[in-house]
């Protein structure tokens, strides 16, 4: 027998001779027609149009072939099915031969295996067991758990418009309380399923209290809020923990429908664009000005907005945002004052240390050995170390850091300041970096006012000013004095003792001077790398310093602590309670109990060579 | 609304975004927290009238 092509099955037709080779021709032609067909879809055709089709080729009459070709479809009831519909009749057959569809296998469907795993874990908690799935419109409907969960788990299966948080647990809650609108085919999968076998472990309800009100609403922490309360209330009890909550809810916003900037927040689809373009004429801007700029600034100068407007705040908005997903881009600005630097910006600080030496060597900041106070009123007065007065640098101790302003974004590396020194006149841009994790923070960029107006064991004050990143710098002026003090040869390489006239008053005790401290010629510029070691550099200030007591082949250097801490200090930042640190963890500095802030230093005993003794020859005194 | 069917975070977000983006410019924190109180308030009532 001639099959269509992709027919798999040898037809047989039932009936007369007439009515098998009928059917034969209707169902070639009706495979024919539907040969693109999935090989169980039905194909249907009207028992008229065959009719007239098979007339047609035979030469005969529609009205005379109708009631054989009808016979012939009634014959063959397995192959051919047939209904009539508003007085036609509709004949369906496939090409696998079948007058039936095919029929939809509802025993493990897609959705179901979603909820329904074919190995399920043991719920120790029904409220893990949460979809996050969110509704398009906010909905009574807070907590989504699937009745399969809730029946493992214990709980009554609830109607899918009727959620409860904390549904009440009924005893002996089974399987076979699943809704009826689940899939026919259903219970049979999960009979197969080892559900009743793994017994949900027995939990009391959620911890919903009784006497909880209607109206109380509970934090993530478990906090109870009612919402009885005025706002103001609620504010002041559980502001911080509402802020936590709503801030996150933000932040974990699949969507991010609301993007944030320092501690302002907007609607992410109503910003301003911001292209490449935009990006190349800001950075142009930004360079040009050769500083830090203010958003305001930027939006006036490059985009003609003025602040007042209705749009101004949203696209200030939108600028900051989008500049702080921009890698040539750095927020160097603080509360008040929203300032962008910009790659190629020339850096402001020091180039004669780097900032990854310094942030080690305020580390002690950070590791609790800050021994200064904040301030309450604005202003900071710190007395100049020579290392400090070398760099232009300051230490970001409690005392400045409580009048210079914080990071106002995640890790914001700086700020850009402006120190202005009313005595000269002058102004200077500085910056302040901020501490991390494991190293400490300072402000540099007052290189050319220390070298110029101060010198070392100088009293400088900063004062904040009304402006946020404003600042004074003053000290007291008095008549020239004319003294030795010491200075950094850089390219010898050596400390050195230079006449030098200064008109500014100082601590005489910290002042580098030759007739107070001649031995501070002994220091050597050790390598930055040399400085980080406390014990290196320890052992160097003690040999260079302190009086040797000791012989030849067992040294021991003595030397007052406050002597040892101004000459610590020439060559890095230390504090003293640092310094105190350090010498408490070494057994080989000790403190001298017959002098109150005497320190002794004995190194261990190794032999000495004739290179060293010529060495130590070189050496100078105080008296010289 | 149940307060018991509130969960902080999620109920009346949708609200506090509409206000947001109503309100035509940025909001500090605590303006949005003291809105999503309002927004609360008022769903918790809502459902207390009905």
């Amino acid at each position: 027998m001639a099959l269509h092509a992709g027919a798999t099955r040898q037809l047989e037709f039932d009936g007369s001779t007439e009515e098998q080779v009928l059917a034969r021709r209707v169902f070639e032609i009706m495979t024919g027609q539907g040969a693109l067909a999935a090989r169980d879809a039905l194909i249907r055709q009207s028992l008229e149009n065959l009719a007239a089709f098979l007339a047609a080729q035979d030469n005969t009459t529609p009205e005379q072939l109708l009631p054989q070709l009808d016979a012939a479809i009634k014959a063959n009831p397995s192959v051919f099915s047939r209904e009539e519909r508003d007085g036609a009749v509709i004949v369906s057959t496939s090409r696998r031969g079948l007058g039936t569809g095919r029929q939809a296998d509802l025993r493990h469907t897609f959705a179901q295996r979603l909820y329904e795993p074919v190995k399920p874990l043991p719920i120790e908690d029904i409220n893990n067991i949460v979809t996050t799935v969110r509704p398009p419109l906010t909905t009574v409907e807070p907590v989504q758990i699937s009745n399969y969960w809730r029946a493992l788990a214990g709980h009554a299966p609830i109607a899918p418009d009727i959620v409860v948080p904390t549904a009440e647990t009924e005893d002996g809650a089974t399987t076979t309380d699943t809704p009826d609108e689940v899939a026919p085919a259903a219970p049979a999968v999960e009979a197969a399923e080892p559900v009743e076998v793994r017994q949900p472990v027995q939990r009391p309800a959620a911890p919903q209290p009784a006497a909880v009100s209607p109206t109380t609403v509970m934090l993530s922490d478990g906090t109870p809020v009612d919402l009885k309360l005025p706002a103001d209330q609620l504010m002041e009890r559980f502001g911080d923990a509402l802020r936590a909550e709503v801030a996150a809810a933000f932040s974990e916003d699949p969507l991010r429908r609301v993007v944030s900037f320092g501690s302002q927040y907007y609607s992410s689809d109503a910003l301003p664009n911001f292209g490449k373009n935009d990006l190349r004429r800001i950075r142009d801007y930004i360079i040009e000005q050769g500083e830090p700029m203010p958003d305001v600034s930027i939006l006036s100068d490059v985009y003609r907005e003025r602040p007042g407007t209705n749009s101004f705040e949203v696209f200030r908005f939108g600028l900051n945002y989008r500049l702080s997903r921009e890698k040539d881009f750095e927020f160097a600005g603080m509360e008040r004052l929203n300032l962008w630097s910009a790659k190629g910006l020339p850096a402001i600080g020091s180039k004669r240390v780097k900032a990854s030496d310094l942030g080690q060597f305020f580390t002690f900041e950070v590791e609790g050995f800050d021994d200064t106070e904040p301030s309450a009123d604005g202003t900071v007065s710190h007395y100049l170390t020579g290392f400090e007065w070398e760099y232009g640098v300051l230490p970001l101790s409690e005392a400045f850091a409580s009048i210079l302003p914080q990071a106002l974004v995640a890790e914001q590396r700086s700020a850009a300041l402006r120190i202005e020194a009313p005595q000269h006149y002058t102004t200077y841009l500085c910056e302040v970096r901020f501490p991390t994790v494991n190293r400490g923070g300072w402000i540099w960029g007052l290189e050319d006012f220390f070298h110029e107006y101060l010198v070392p064991g100088t009293l400088i004050t900063l004062t904040s000013t009304e402006q946020a990143n404003g600042f004074t710098i003053s000290y007291e002026e008095i008549g020239g004095v004319e003294d030795k003090l010491l200075h950094l040869e850089e390219k010898r390489n050596r400390f050195v003792f230079m006449p030098v006239t200064y008109y500014s008053a100082v601590d005489e005790d910290l002042l580098l001077s030759q007739r107070r401290y001649g031995k501070l010629r002994n220091l050597k510029p050790l390598p930055m790398n040399d400085r980080k070691k406390p014990d290196v550099l320890l052992e160097h200030v003690f040999e260079a310093m302190g009086e040797q007591l000791g012989t030849k082949e067992e040294p021991m250097y003595w030397i007052q602590f406050s002597e040892l801490h101004l000459a610590v200090n020439v060559l890095r930042p230390m504090s003293r309670a640092y310094l105190e640190h350090l010498l408490g963890q070494d057994p080989a500095f000790y403190a001298d109990e017959a002098t109150v802030g005497a320190y002794y230093y004995k190194p261990a005993p190794e032999a000495v060579e004739a290179d060293d003794a010529a060495a130590d020859d070189e050496d100078f005194d105080d008296d010289e | 609304m149940d307060a018991r069917n509130v969960r902080i975070g999620e109920t009346g977000l949708e609200q506090l975004i509409q206000w947001l983006r109503q309100s035509g410019r940025p909001q500090s924190l605590e303006a949005l927290t003291q809105q999503y109180l309002v927004i609360l308030k008022e769903l918790v009532r809502v459902e207390e009238e009905a």
